[in-house]
Parts: C-alpha cells; structure tokens; sequence
C-alpha cells in the first residue's frame, strides 16, 4: 500500500482568443478496488463551473464549458490517493479460480462480470480504431508463440494446448479483423501457463520495440508503431493491448501517473481470471502501487487526458506537468 | 374507384417536384437530389390485417426497447446466454459512450421503422427494423394531402384512416419524454437526402427545425440560440443526424455537424433525445434474428410477427446450411445498409457462388442467409398500362405513454421489374398506404 501525492498541471494556450470552447479532462484518479481518493483539489483558469460524470467506459470525466473569448485555459489538480493493488494479484487469483475450476470464461456466448452501465471486458477482445493488427504483427505473435511454448516446456509448465484457445467460447471467428487468426492460435489452458502468456507478451513487447520521442503521435496506429519498431508509452500500449486481443486475452488500454515526474504515463489491463491485471509494457513490469489511474478504454481515442473543441482561427499549444511523489517514501 | 387517382398521376408528381419532396443520393461522392416518384394506387390494408400488424408491431418495438434499455444498463440478456455476446459488442452500432445512460421515460426508439413484406401465402414477414434515423413517413402525408386535394371524390367513396395524425402522433411523443423546453427537429442541413422531410415533419409537428449551429450546450442544459441572441432551453431533440457525427467530443471529433456538448446534457437527463443513440445495436441484421427472443424473453409473449427465414452463419448448424444452399437463399452483409451488401445467390455465376461461401466461411459473424419470400407484387402504373412490381411496406411505430402504430406507412415498390431491392437509395418509388377505417 502506498499513499501518493498527485499534482498534475494542464496549460493550453491559444495564439489569439477563442470563443465556445468545450472541454471533457479525464485527469482525476480513479476509484476502484485499488485506489482510493482521500483528498482532492481542481482548479481551472479562468474559473468555470465543472460538472464531473462517469463515462460509458468507467473513467471520471470533467466537463465545462468557457463562451467568452479567452486565449489560455490551465487545469490544476492535487489529489492524494490511496494505492493498493499488490503486483501479483493476479497469481492469487489464478489459484483461487483453480480451486473452484472458475474462469470466468467458461462460455463466451454467457459472459460472467459484465458491468451495468459500464462498457463490459467482453468489448476489449476486439480490434478499436488505434489498435487494428496487420500480417506483420500476426507473424510476429506467431513467433512469440512458439518462443512461448519453448518457454513452457523449460519451465515443466504443462504442455501448450493446441486446441481451442482459452477465451474463444464455442463460436467461430468473429469480427473483420483479426479474430479469425485467433482461430488457430493454439494457447495454453487459461489456468497454469495461460495466465503466464501475458507477461510473457510484455516482455517481448518490450524487447522489440525502442522507447524514442519524435516518431510517433496521438493518432499513430499500434501497427504503424510495430512497424516503426519505436514509440513512446501510448504506442507500447496499443501494440500490446492488439497483441493480446489477438491471442484472445480482452486487453484495454489505460492512462494514468506513475511516481515521478514528467508527463502521463499509459500502459495496459488485461483480463484474467474475471478480473484486470495491469501491465506495463514500456517498463517492463507489472504494475504497482506507485501507479495512479484516471482512465481507460479501447485504445488513447477513449482516454485523452483532454478533448475539446473551440472557434477560433488560432493554433493551440498544450503543456502538460506531472508529478507524483510517494508520501510514505520520506518515512522509510 | 380507382380512376381518378390514376388520371391524376401526373400532376399529383409535378406538385410533388414543386413542393421540393426529393431524395438526394450520393454517387461517386457526388450529391445528386432526385425525385421520389409517386404510384397513384395505393396499398389498401384492410381494417382487421391493420389491427393484426398493430399488435404485432407494437409488441416487437416494446421489445426492442427493453432489449436497449437492458444493453446499455444491466445486459441481463447477454449474461442470461439468450443473445451470445458477440453480436452485441462486435456490432458497429453499438457505442460504450452510451453505456451507463438513461433516456427520459426509458425509451430508446422512439421513432422505428419496420419493413414489412407480404408473401404470396398471405403472411406478413418482417425484413428489417431501423431504429436509428428510419425516415420517409413526410412522403405518404404529402401525397395523401395532395391527392386528397385532386381527387377528393375518392375518399369520400373509401373509408380511408386520416394519415395526417402523424404530426400529432410525433408532437405527442416528443412532449411526453420532453425534459421542458422547445422541441427540436435538428438536421444537417438542404444536402441531406431527406432534408425535405425534416422540413416537413418539424413544421407539421410544431417544432423548430434547426441546424446545429443555432444549439448550445451550457451549463449542463440545452439551449436554442434565436436570431436576435436569446436563448430558450431545449427539451426534446428529435434529431436527422447520425450517432458517429451528434456530438466531436463523444464520438467523431472531426464531426463539423455536430452539437458539441449534446452527450453530457443528455447523459445528465436535461434533454431527450431521438432516438437514443447507440440504437444501432439493435437494428443490426445479425441481431434481427434474436429479435423473436427477445419478445419471449423481455415481455413472456409469443411473436406476433414473423421474421422471414432466417440463417445465422455464426453457428455452425446454420452455416453448413447457408453454403448447402447458398444458390436459393439471399445473403446480407450485417454491416451494410440502404440495400448494399444484399446478394441473391440465384443471380451468381458458379465462381461468384465459390467467392461467397469462401466470406461467409472466413467471417461467419458478417453473414446472414435468408430464404427468398416471394412477396406479393402491387400493381404500378406505367404509360398506359398497369404493371405488377415488388413492394414493401414500411411501417412507423412510435413509443411514447403508450407504443403505436401510425395508421398508413410508406409502401416503396421496384420500378425493375426483376429487383427485389424496393430501397428509395436504389431508385424505387414509393405510394400511398391506406388502412380501411372499417
């Protein structure tokens, strides 16, 4: 358990003044079974009411407006929040799902743990508009795959089931990309080895890919990433979250702060075992109680820390400061 | 009894030209309006078929309905294995920015669009359901106007149902899931292929028709920007615009038709919306077939109505029949719409046919097989001569305090000789629909 010290700081400025200006930030911590916000501070500049809602995908949304011309808009948020995730959750949850032979997959046509009101995890098996594969990724997961089953053998894991793969259910492929290729992805079982494929992604993701600035932007493709070989933690993410989807494992994309300074941070969840276990591919790890959620989605399109729109003829510029301190770190 | 309307084909489709009732379709990404042309005869229902239609229609968008609220709330019908997953969350119609939302009153469709044909063997079979934006119900309330005006004789013999109810019927369900404030009909704009009903339909039903410039989202409300500045709140949308472009900050954010803000005023039930969107989750052809469940399941009632055969080629039963058969049956696209993507596989040469099972085998959830209705042909008039033509029907079903079905329809007929496709976007006409009011 951890407790952090959130500051986060959004300043867009504009060349001139722009009017009718809409805004939805998606910068506040989640509460969940992991977080929890003991105290909270939201300033914005000039003053405007917020109105904060749940999106349809979870996450806090804050919405407002500003009619009158103005020619800069700052978001200030300090929150502390209360972290406890435990970076082998999902190992306890494996064994507990083995001991009552439960894996929240039994029949993909009568999905257990799906959300009301909310975008269940049944969505996040299907490729989104960032996070379309392309052959090259395909062949590629073909790779890990047997580099994978290797894997299992060294470690007397038991032997990679080549029939149906885990989250499949009983129907055939499904959507136009992708799914059908699942179709012959011979994965392991869901209960042993299964729950391991994951991280194994991550670490490979992690080996192919060189994290650099400057190649990509907000609308690259996890395909356009792959083939580039590089990116930053938004490409890591989408390249991993279209990974596992494609072996069958729901993935979903997520955005938030980790301990330190800099900028937002973004990695994975996939589902496992009826509940989401949270990779970070960028760092190559699980992650920990030094991450803060504020949202997710089916890629970065669901998650952008800000959307907005305006009029006006100017161009924008938008800075972003964070920083994340653990509170009990001075303590130890 | 018959005569007059049919001498007064001709000017009844020059008044209709003058009044601007078009349709614009889009070829080669060129905007082109053509007209809409009018068929003097029109389908007569009898009394007791209508009654028959009535309780069948009404059942099923009561269905639909709850099937929508459910989707977007508490998905017990997915978890209660009735509908497999798959064809709720791989459907491009549903949208996850909806979930979580609930509409004024609960209703979701408000307005639906049910095409109906009639077989040989007499029966009624439901094609489609358009939940989404189902238009054409503006084109018989013109005509019956203008042939009540040319022919008045006709209907004094005829114990014909007053069609022009529709704007009443439309008021009064836009009134009772209003949130307070003006009624809207909002539109893209005169490029729009059905501009002339939004027109229509927005003076008719006394509602402002407007563009999405003259709306402003603040505060949490919804507001009408009148010429001279002042505002007035908005309390009931009834919207031409489709999900993907409502609103840039929900959905497209490249959409330049939009009403910013319009999603969060909604989703926070300051203004009712219709239809809801993310509607499209349920008039999917994939989803057509689960529709006779969901009356089972949602309301504990038999269907009324049937759907035509229908084949999934999601399950694998289905399947081997679909490409058993696929010479006789006619297969649909689930992701097309306006009558693309629909192949009769008796048109097909054999490698065509090898072309179609191969997609239907690599993308089972993208198919649906149906076996061809022959459907009961209207006569037309064409020259001289009266010629027979398939049509269909569309009936307009509107829920509000209570689920009715309007007592007319838009009945749309091929002018090919040889084409089942009776979609106005395909070149057909359309005619009158009469419901005998005894």
């Amino acid at each position: 358990m951890r407790i952090l010290k959130v500051q986060y700081e959004m300043r867009l400025a504009f060349d001139g003044p722009v009017t009718d200006h809409y805004f939805r930030f998606r910068c506040l911590p989640m509460e969940d079974d992991a977080q929890t916000v003991e105290a909270l501070e939201l300033h914005l500049e000039p003053a405007c009411a917020v109105r904060e809602r749940t999106d349809g995908f979870g996450s806090r949304m804050c919405c407002g407006e500003i009619l009158t011309p103005h020619d800069a808009l700052c978001v200030r948020m300090n929150a502390r929040v209360r972290v406890e995730r435990g970076a082998s959750d999902h190992e306890l949850r494996a064994q507990a799902a083995r001991g009552t032979g439960h894996t929240g997959y039994e029949d993909a046509n009568r999905p257990d743990g799906l959300a009301a009101g909310q975008a269940p995890w049944f969505l996040y098996r299907y490729p989104s508009g960032l996070t379309k594969p392309d052959a090259a990724m395909r062949e590629w997961l073909d790779r890990v795959r047997e580099r994978y089953a290797l894997f299992c053998r060294a470690m007397g894991y038991p032997e990679a089931d080549r029939g149906k793969p885990p989250y499949c259910g009983s129907g055939p492929g499904i959507t136009a990309e992708g799914n059908t290729g699942r179709q012959e992805i011979g994965l392991p079982s869901p209960d042993h080895a299964g729950t391991r494929f994951p991280e194994f992604l991550m670490h490979e993701v992690y080996r192919r890919l060189a994290y650099a600035q400057g190649h990509t932007h907000v609308g690259t493709t996890a395909a356009e990433a792959f083939a580039l070989g590089r990116g930053v933690c938004q490409d890591y993410a989408h390249i991993y979250v279209t990974l596992c989807r494609m072996a069958g494992f729901p993935a979903r994309y997520a955005a938030g702060m980790v301990v330190g300074e800099g900028a937002t941070h973004a990695w994975a969840e996939v589902w496992q075992d009826g509940a989401w276990t949270a990779y970070d591919p960028t760092h190559d790890c699980i992650v920990d109680d030094r991450y803060v959620k504020v949202s997710h989605g089916r890629d970065f399109a669901d998650c952008s820390v800000d959307r907005g729109c305006f009029r006006g003829a100017a161009g924008q510029e938008q800075t972003v400061y964070v920083k994340v301190e653990d509170c009990a770190a001075g303590r130890e | 009894m018959l005569l007059d309307l049919v001498d007064h084909k001709e000017s009844i489709n020059r008044l209709l030209a003058r009044y601007g009732v078009k349709f614009g379709i889009y070829k080669n990404h060129e905007f082109h309006e053509q007209l809409f042309p009018f068929d003097p005869i029109p389908r007569v229902i009898p009394r007791r078929e209508f009654d028959y239609l009535d309780r069948g229609l009404s059942q099923r968008v009561t269905a639909l309905n709850c099937f929508l609220e459910d989707i977007y709330s508490d998905k017990k019908i997915v978890k209660d294995g009735v509908i497999p997953a798959d064809f709720i969350y791989s459907s491009k119609g549903y949208l996850p920015q909806c979930e979580g939302i609930r509409p004024p009153k609960h209703i979701c469709s408000h307005i639906s669009g049910i095409d109906l044909v009639q077989g040989k063997d007499g029966n009624w079979y439901v094609l489609e359901d358009n939940l989404r934006i189902p238009s054409g119900a503006s084109y018989p309330m013109i005509a019956r106007d203008l042939t009540r005006q040319a022919a008045p004789e006709a209907f004094a013999r005829n114990h014909v149902e007053d069609n022009r109810g529709y704007a009443a019927m439309l008021r009064e369900t836009m009134e009772y899931v209003s949130t307070g404030g003006i009624h809207v009909v909002l539109t893209p704009g005169r490029y729009n292929a059905a501009f002339f009903e939004h027109s229509y339909l927005a003076e008719r039903s006394g509602s402002v028709l407007c563009m999405p410039q003259d709306l402003v989202a603040e505060g949490g409300k919804l507001y009408y920007r009148q010429y001279e500045g002042r505002k007035l709140q908005v309390g009931a949308v009834y919207r031409r615009i489709s999900d993907e472009y409502l609103d840039p900050l929900t959905f497209l954010p490249e959409s330049l038709i939009g009403v910013p803000g319009i999603m969060e005023v909604y989703a926070a039930g300051n203004v009712a919306i219709l239809n809801a969107p993310g509607n499209g989750v349920a008039d999917d052809k994939g989803i057509y077939y689960f529709v006779p469940h969901m009356i089972k399941y949602y309301l504990g009632e038999e269907p009324i109505l049937r759907n035509a055969p229908t084949y999934l080629a999601f399950y694998e039963k289905d399947r081997t029949f679909i490409l058993e058969h696929l010479s006789r049956l006619v297969v649909k696209d689930v992701s097309e719409a306006g009558g693309y993507g629909v192949v009769f596989g008796s048109n097909l040469s054999r490698e065509e046919l090898g072309a179609l099972a191969e997609a239907v085998r690599r993308e089972p959830r993208r198919f649906i097989a149906q076996e061809v209705v022959d459907f009961v042909d209207l006569d037309i008039v064409e020259g001289e001569a009266r010629v027979p033509r398939k049509a269909d029907l569309r009936a307009f079903v509107l829920a509000g305090e209570t689920t009715r079905v309007w007592p007319s329809g838009l009945t749309r007929f091929s002018r090919n000789p040889d084409s089942f496709v009776v979609n106005s976007s395909q070149g057909g006409g359309f005619k009158d629909t009469w419901v005998l009011s005894r």
